[in-house]
């Protein structure tokens, strides 16, 4: 189903801007030093995209994050041992690696294809503004509550785990609330890795253990819409929506979630 | 009496001489300003208005008389204890009367008020709104109550149906015997152009 967009186009290049600048360093440090010193430097930044994929896992726990890590640490090994000659191997171990990273290639080109590291925080936004009619000068830079609801202890948990896995966005507890901060992917890295990042600057749904619910949108966010959009209105949605995934969640339909959210994904790059 | 009157005597109170001034009404069975001035050193206008003005409030009571010169009056202590007494009720008259809150309300659109949300997260803590444009603008702060916090975070956006004050009370579970505090910053919100009436 052809679906208008509200969202303005993503123009962020954070994603594809990484494997550039990891190439002209690899081209600087070649033209400066010499081959054996680029390798290393790309050994150093493989290894360092490692640190960052691992600790990405263990704070999400997506298995998929294990896929791109085993390509980093095989590209690492790789360029450490067969090209560098670290250390000195037999044919056999020199085969064995090139297996490896093959291997880990293809998993890796898997991920990337069928977007399992997706953030898809983009995608709820545009949901959310789904039937929102447009209505200037009405944003305000508070949250909204959204009525209570009943659940159990244990289910609120059990979604939150499921909203980091599925990489819908990041999840904080505290004061006796889970907060679900929807993310976009040109937003994860500063969610994910900025120690200051305070998910109060941006848009989130907090589900209270008694069972309040409300909602924030921040600015950028509002502002991130092609046009103003009815605040109080794009604000319920919103909430509705999360509220929607959670009731399908208690219900065992997670896969409705993510079939919903699909309806509205980009083109196969985004 | 009300807030001037009390600020007018609670000042001459306050004076410095005040409390000589009692003590030589006490010493003295009455006592003329100029010797009052002349004993205490004080220029004679300021004893003459300070004794007059405690004659205005029935504190001191004046006797006019004339000893072989022009008239003159002299000065006694009415009474021995000094109360300031203000009926607030009666001088506020801040009673809500049921058509007072009458009308609905909602956040204005283009507000730039900031809410701060209170830690818990189900209430705002205060609001700030800029007044003034440019380098002359300043922000105000104001702290809200627990009641006021609770009844802001439930605020109908701009865009939202206005609600009435009672309504939006009873949505976040504010005491109906909070209204005052309620009504009051309501008030000062509608003054600062933060909440719109919507008739």
């Amino acid at each position: 189903m052809a679906h208008h967009r509200k969202l303005k186009p993503d123009r962020s290049i954070f994603g594809p801007i990484q494997p550039v600048i990891v190439l002209i360093i690899f081209g600087v440090t070649l033209l400066i030093w010499n081959i054996t010193i680029a390798l290393g430097v790309l050994v150093v930044i493989y290894l360092m995209y490692f640190v960052f994929t691992m600790y990405a896992f263990f704070r999400m726990k997506n298995y998929y994050f294990l896929g791109a890590g085993f390509f980093q640490i095989t590209a690492a090994v790789f360029f450490a041992f067969n090209e560098i000659g670290v250390l000195p191997l037999s044919s056999d171990m020199v085969v064995g690696i090139k297996i490896l990273l093959f291997t880990s290639a293809v998993v890796a080109a898997y991920v990337l294809i069928t977007k399992k590291l997706k953030w898809w925080g983009r995608e709820i936004f545009e949901l959310a503004a789904q039937d929102v009619e447009i209505d200037p000068e009405t944003y305000t830079e508070r949250p909204k509550p959204s009525g209570k609801i009943v659940y159990r202890r244990e289910d609120l948990f059990g979604f939150a785990h499921y909203y980091e896995k599925n990489l819908l966005g990041l999840c904080k507890r505290e004061n006796g609330t889970m907060i679900f901060i929807p993310v976009k992917m040109n937003g994860w890295a500063n969610a994910l890795y900025n120690p200051s990042y305070n998910y109060k600057e941006h848009s989130y749904v907090s589900i209270s253990f008694d069972g309040s619910v409300s909602t924030f949108i921040s600015k950028k966010d509002y502002l991130d819409y092609k046009e103003d959009l009815a605040f109080d209105q794009l604000t319920a949605s919103l909430s509705n929506l999360h509220l929607d995934f959670f009731d399908w969640y208690q219900a065992g339909k997670e896969v409705r979630i993510m079939d919903r959210i699909r309806e509205v994904q980009g083109n196969i790059f985004a | 009496m009300d807030f001037i009157e009390a600020r007018k005597l609670s000042n001459y109170l306050s004076k410095e001489y005040a409390e000589r001034i009692f003590k030589l009404l006490i010493t003295y069975q009455d006592i003329s300003a100029s010797e009052a001035a002349s004993r205490l050193n004080l220029h004679v206008q300021t004893a003459q208005e300070f004794l007059e003005t405690m004659t205005s409030y029935e504190i001191l009571a004046k006797e006019e008389v004339s000893e072989s010169k022009r008239p003159y009056f002299r000065y006694r202590l009415a009474k021995r204890k000094i109360a300031l007494e203000i009926d607030l009720d009666e001088v506020l008259n801040v009673k809500v009367e049921a058509d007072e809150t009458d009308y609905a309300i909602r956040e204005k659109r283009n507000s730039g008020a900031k809410f701060t949300v209170a830690r818990n997260g189900k209430l705002f803590s205060s609001v700030a709104i800029w007044k003034g444009d440019g380098r002359g603008g300043k922000e105000r702060k104001i702290n809200l109550t627990e009641a006021q916090g609770l009844f802001l975070f439930n605020l109908p956006f701009p865009d939202a149906i206005p609600l009435t004050v009672d309504e939006i009370m009873s949505r976040s579970a504010v005491d109906i015997a909070q209204k005052p505090e309620i009504l009051d910053i309501v008030s000062e919100l509608i003054d600062l152009s933060v909440i719109e009436k919507v008739l």
